[in-house]
């Protein structure tokens, strides 16, 4: 019990903005208004079956098979959850392509669950990359494909899947841009347009609830079986041994970048339109990519460095589930209504600026001891019972024998994070100091009114500093681990 | 060994540069006179930053801009602006939109201040009181695809619109927000609630596209994937200067009865215990000032002076010559909730 309490004071620590607004808050007098619940569940879950069903199938290919440019095609996939579902939209339209006028939730859940196809993809590699051979193996000798997919591997990956399922839907139930750019209704517009209209977030709360409600619903209902799966999930092994793919099944698992690599080039397209290219080059500022790219960096590995230092004790706890389920339920909030009870509680205290990390950090901590979770339950327990007989502190036992086997899930964690983090705008309109911007932001600014060669040529450096930010986070625990001891 | 060193490098150089964003009480980035102001901003920032430079040209007071738009969803900048109304770090802030800067007027952020120039501009384009005032304003066009529609041939009134004629063809910005929901709002008031939520019935059973935001318009418009469209005319500008297949028309200009076209000025507030009080009374000075209205006039910006005599933008007639519907701004603004509630009723959105 003792051993959980760091968690459950950082995770108490992350949260503080969350009872700060809602200690805030009057009741009196609130109405739920629930009208809108219906279709946002429908587009959330409609966007998660589908990036379920497309992620997990892409994930399969790349944790069973090898085929060319594998590592790099997953690499530019993640790429796609640094920015928002609606950017990637925006620049496919761009291509000079028969689009017409599309519009309606269903389109819109393609989208998304097009866009957000990583996230199940870097879920199931990493539990393929866990799952002891031998029994893949038998498999492979004793039956056909269809029949092994079906009866083995799809079970072994049953948690992940849900996990990725929960997650991605937790995800569109936030989702605002898309329903705007495709035309109806669902929660989040209510509560956008009810703010810009009354200013007067009080009267954003009887939306809110029924939404709130709601995901704590599917936290209590999935989350119990998905930690139990989670928790006691098959430990000791070194992957499915992976063999070579078709040339069909290997432009299958290319397939999701299809919609990255449109957006591309509609904005490369619009960055080469005009003569004002060198002229729009110049609208990138140097220092304010590093900043962009950076600070997502350091949100992942500060989240990460303190959800292990306090996961890590309580690994063994009975408490450690439901923390966990806390912070599940901790991540499922917007990281823009942390920037604003820090903000409030800042300036309560005198006025003390909060960076934006902190709001950042606060949403992603829940997500960091997630990850740690999912790697420590493969790690096998025979290894670390015999890692204590050696005489060491248990703080370097772990850094030296324990963390280096939850790699995979580590720096999963670490990039889904420093993606999340990357794609905001509303945080850092909110706590940015007066001067100073990110690439998102500009972005954002920029596509109001600036001339298309601008645009372009600051969504092709977005999609560069995405690929950067990613790359660099997930590289933190891959350095620091990787083959280590 | 070596590896470590690389992570605690980058982790360094990390925390050090996001630390680069860190919000500051005091500000202290100060231009070669030692002063600052601080500006929030909802104008676009490609045309603010044309200011802001020639203000600290002109006066070596350095202006620390953080920008926003409300025109497409995000209300972060006007959150902030609430939540630090005990403690204001801002001084000014320069809002493109009358409509919410009226309602923000409502809450308490702003405090008063005449302007030196603001004698000059018109008394429906500022509040008696000082609280806001108007300047450099846009107007709502036509934009229409040339190759899609012969300039005889296309759309004069905002009630064209709603005829069958259309139906299908044209595209609107969400009603929900910036300046076409003050557009809405404004009929509201000049129609009453019982027309103007069967104008907007209208719209939607003549199967108006609704897109995005105004530039979201311009595109669907320039790429030829609707006929025609309403928006800003700044954004017909872009489409015009990028040499699209368009032109614009501005709509309910004809007949002793029409109705005029919106017009939307920007608008300046003085912050509520604005830390640099001194200093940005300077800078809302220049802000509305004859100068710096012809500059955003002359700029791509395109916006029409409200002082008399400052020429106006060289693609678009002059304001005198424009009918312009004739509107109370803070009726407006407190017509917003009542527009949203219809426009939720006849889109669904």
């Amino acid at each position: 019990m003792i051993a959980a309490l760091p968690l459950a004071l950082l995770l108490s620590l992350a949260a503080a903005p969350l009872f700060f607004l809602v200690a805030r808050l009057s009741t009196a007098g609130i109405v739920i208004d629930a009208a809108s619940l219906g279709p946002t569940l429908a587009f959330a879950i409609s966007g998660a079956a589908i990036a379920t069903i497309l992620g997990g199938a892409a994930g399969v290919l790349a944790g069973t098979r090898e085929y060319p440019f594998r590592g790099w095609l997953m690499g530019l996939s993640a790429v796609l959850i640094a920015a928002p579902p609606a950017f990637w939209w925006i620049g496919a339209l761009r291509v000079p392509l028969p689009w017409g006028n599309v519009t309606g939730p269903a389109t819109a859940a393609f989208v998304a669950g097009l866009a957000l196809t990583p996230i199940v993809l870097l879920m199931i590699v990493a539990a393929l990359g866990e799952l002891p051979s031998n029994v893949y193996e038998a498999a492979r000798v004793a039956l056909p494909p269809a029949t092994r997919i079906r009866i083995v591997l799809l079970p072994l990956v049953a948690s992940p899947l849900a996990g990725a399922f929960l997650l991605t839907m937790i995800l569109l139930l936030g989702e605002s841009e898309l329903p705007f750019l495709f035309g109806f209704r669902t929660v989040m517009t209510d509560v956008v347009t009810t703010f810009s209209q009354t200013f007067d977030v009080e009267r954003t709360v009887p939306l809110i609830v029924p939404l709130l409600l709601t995901i704590l619903v599917l936290g209590v209902a999935a989350g119990r079986p998905l930690m139990r799966t989670v928790l006691t999930a098959s430990r000791g092994a070194h992957g499915i041994i992976r063999t070579p793919a078709t040339l069909t099944l290997s432009l299958c698992a290319a397939a999701p970048i299809a919609l990255l690599l449109l957006a591309f080039a509609g904005y490369a397209g619009a960055a080469m339109h005009s003569l004002f290219v060198w002229r729009s080059a110049a609208s990138v500022k140097l220092s304010i990519a590093l900043v962009s790219i950076l600070e997502p960096v350091a949100v992942a590995w500060t989240a990460l460095l303190l959800a292990l230092a306090c996961a890590y004790p309580a690994r063994r706890s009975w408490a450690l589930r439901v923390l966990l389920w806390a912070g599940l339920v901790i991540f499922c909030v917007p990281a823009p209504i942390y920037a604003m009870g820090w903000l409030r509680m800042g300036q309560l205290a005198g006025g003390i600026a909060i960076p934006g990390v902190v709001a950042h950090a606060s949403r992603a901590v829940g997500l960091a001891a997630l990850g740690f979770a999912v790697g420590y339950a493969r790690v096998p327990a025979s290894l670390e019972d015999a890692a204590r007989l050696v005489p060491v502190s248990p703080a370097r036992r772990a850094f030296q024998f324990v963390l280096p086997l939850m790699v995979p899930s580590l720096a999963a964690s670490a990039a889904l994070i420093a993606a999340l983090a990357y794609a905001d705008r509303d945080v850092a309109s909110l706590t940015l100091s007066p001067g100073a911007s990110r690439l998102t932001l500009d972005f954002y600014l920029a596509s109001a009114n600036a001339p298309s060669a601008t645009i372009g040529m600051l969504a092709a450096t977005l999609l560069v500093g995405a690929a950067a930010a990613v790359t660099l986070a997930a590289a933190g625990p891959v350095l620091l681990w990787w083959r280590r001891g | 060994m070596r590896r470590a060193n690389v992570i605690c490098g980058t982790a360094l150089l990390a925390a050090a540069v996001a630390c680069q964003g860190k919000p500051s009480s005091n500000v202290s980035t100060t231009g070669t006179s030692g002063r600052s102001v601080v500006v929030y901003s909802s104008a676009d920032k490609e045309f603010a930053q044309l200011i802001f430079r020639a203000y600290e040209q002109k006066t070596g007071v350095k202006v620390l801009a953080l920008y926003d738009t409300e025109e497409t969803k995000t209300a972060g900048l006007t959150a902030r602006l609430l939540a630090e109304k005990n403690r204001p770090q801002a001084d000014v802030f320069w809002s493109s939109d009358t409509g919410r800067a009226v309602a923000l007027v409502d809450q308490g952020v702003a405090a008063p201040y005449v302007p030196r120039e603001a004698a000059s501009i018109p008394s429906r384009y500022k509040s008696a009181d000082g609280l806001w005032t108007g300047f450099a304003a846009r107007i709502r066009v036509f934009l229409y695809n040339t190759s899609k529609l012969a300039a005889d041939d296309a759309p004069r009134s905002m009630l064209d619109m709603a005829k069958p004629r259309w139906k299908g063809t044209f595209a609107i910005a969400n009603p929900h927000f910036g300046t076409t929901s003050f557009q809405m709002a404004a009929l509201f008031v000049k129609w009453g609630d019982q027309m103007a939520s069967g104008f907007l019935q209208s719209l939607k059973s003549n199967g108006a596209v609704l897109a995005a935001g105004n530039s979201d318009v311009k595109d669907r418009v320039a790429d030829g994937r609707v006929a025609f469209g309403i928006l800003d005319e700044d954004d017909a500008v872009v489409a015009l200067r990028e040499k699209k297949p368009v032109a614009l028309i501005i709509p309910d200009q004809d007949g002793p009865d029409a109705l005029g076209t919106m017009l939307m000025p920007n608008a300046a507030l003085l912050i509520q215990g604005a830390p640099h009080a001194e200093e940005a009374r300077r800078f809302i000075d220049f802000l509305t000032s004859a100068e710096a209205e012809q500059m955003l006039a002359a700029s791509d910006a395109a916006q029409y002076p409200l002082h008399p005599g400052v020429k106006g933008p060289a693609l678009l007639p002059p304001l005198d010559s424009l009918r312009i519907m004739d509107v109370d701004y803070a009726d407006v603004a407190r017509k917003l909730p009542a527009m949203d509630a219809a426009v939720k009723a006849a889109f669904g959105l």
